[in-house]
């Protein structure tokens, strides 16, 4: 019986840290959305090397069937990019894409494996 | 600011030239960051023809130089010789005086020959006999060698290699390119089909524009980290100097004006990093007799694989 209610507790528990990884990220602008992006890639995405590079990690996204509206991503990924080496200003918006990217990636992961390979839960 | 002319200059080059997009777009990161190239290649990869073509999209001065172990610098650079008419001697200028000069089997010439033109690569000026004179504005040299030929060749020292901004290798095309390139040679492949792409006028605005391109702070900290990288690998002997990690960044910021924007992002400089470094380092002797590596470029992959860009 006290075996049985730790597992099931431990099981709870599990189910609680995961939903808490994917639960969406509170994010203040497009800086903190694309750090988290970051974070997504470097754990959940596998063989992703420590010096990819953004335009490297969307093309792998996209050859992974990752859906995502990717126009507006890369005009995202601009506006960073202009913020970040560019010394432009902070752009307002796109963050709500990214972050919904971002959970995807952890999602995508959770799928795999929970469910086995290749599914997608958009 | 202008994103289409790599475009066209691939359009250009693809009447005469088929299958070396890529180089031909290299070569234009090269004219733009202001550098020379070094193109190496088996003969018959179509090296001169693409030199030839890509100096006929520019619009601008080309003189082709075919080096052998015979040659002095003065046939290069030029020298005095006797004017029986008026009775003095006169200057008169070599094949180097142009704005683009292809040194075709660079490695075929003796070394004084040799660090003749470098002296001009580097500044882009030539002293006979005390009478300096100065090279056109833009100057590049394309400079070919064939890696196979072993008598009768001068090997250029890791030194002078230094003062190339790039290597571009030229490998044999694939077969579907290759069938390409039989059929178009049954029809004429003549560089007179190729336009100019940019008006010399044009050119000054346009390098002015790639020197403003914007480098941030963490650019610069993240290719520190890579030029030591190159320095304590220790599948090699020698690393990135100080020139060439200078030499990347004005690549980069070619790469970031063609690309449409003033400002250079890590991808700028990785997608060249090979091109401009692989060339100037050298391998541990240890590591290649071991297998462990056996080309420079796989070490410098490695590198920008590991050491993270400003994300």
């Amino acid at each position: 019986m006290i075996a049985i209610d730790i597992a099931v507790f431990v099981l709870l528990g599990a189910a609680a840290v995961a939903m808490r990884r994917i639960r969406p990220p509170v994010v203040q602008d497009l800086q903190e959305a694309f750090q988290d992006l970051d974070r997504s890639i470097t754990k959940f995405v596998p063989d992703v090397p420590a010096g990819y590079t953004w335009g490297e990690a969307m093309e792998r996204l996209k050859a992974s069937g990752v859906k995502a509206d990717w126009p507006k991503m890369e005009s995202n990924l601009a506006n960073y990019e202009a913020f970040r080496y560019g010394g432009r200003e902070m752009p307002a918006g796109g963050e709500d894409e990214v972050v919904k990217l971002s959970m995807k990636i952890r999602r995508r992961i959770f799928g795999y494996r929970n469910k086995g390979k290749g599914s997608e839960r958009d | 600011m202008d994103t289409g002319i790599r475009e066209k200059v691939q359009s250009e080059i693809r009447k005469v030239v088929i299958g070396r997009d890529k180089e031909a777009e290299l070569l234009l990161v090269s004219f733009l960051a202001g550098g020379h190239v070094l193109l190496e290649g088996v003969p018959g990869v179509s090296k001169t023809i693409l030199a030839k073509s890509f100096a006929k999209c520019m619009g601008l001065e080309f003189k082709r130089i075919q080096f052998t172990p015979d040659m002095l610098p003065m046939d290069m650079v030029g020298g005095f010789v006797f004017n029986m008419k008026e009775r003095e001697c006169e200057f008169r200028r070599g094949p180097v005086v142009t704005n683009m000069l292809l040194a075709d089997e660079i490695n075929r010439a003796p070394p004084k020959v040799q660090s003749a033109l470098l002296e001009a690569m580097q500044e882009v000026q030539v002293t006979v006999e005390g009478l300096t004179q100065k090279l056109p504005f833009p100057f590049m040299v394309i400079a070919t060698q064939n890696p196979q030929e072993f008598q009768g060749v001068y090997p250029l020292p890791e030194n002078q290699l230094d003062r190339f901004l790039m290597k571009i290798t030229l490998p044999y095309p694939d077969s579907s390119t290759e069938s390409k390139i039989i059929r178009r040679n049954l029809d004429d492949m003549d560089t007179a089909q190729v336009n100019e792409v940019l008006a010399a006028k044009e050119l000054e605005g346009i390098f002015r524009q790639v020197e403003q391109v914007r480098v941030s702070d963490e650019i610069i900290g993240y290719l520190a980290v890579v030029a030591d990288e190159t320095r304590k690998e220790k599948r090699l002997s020698l690393g990135a100097s100080p020139r060439a990690m200078v030499h990347l960044i004005h690549c980069a910021r070619a790469n970031a004006y063609l690309g449409g924007r003033d400002f250079v992002i890590p991808e700028d400089i990785k997608s060249v990093s090979s091109y401009v470094l692989a060339h100037r380092l050298k391998l541990d002797q240890s590591a290649v007799l071991t297998g462990t590596v056996a080309d420079p470029s796989q070490v410098v992959q490695d590198i920008f694989t590991k050491v993270r860009p400003p994300r």
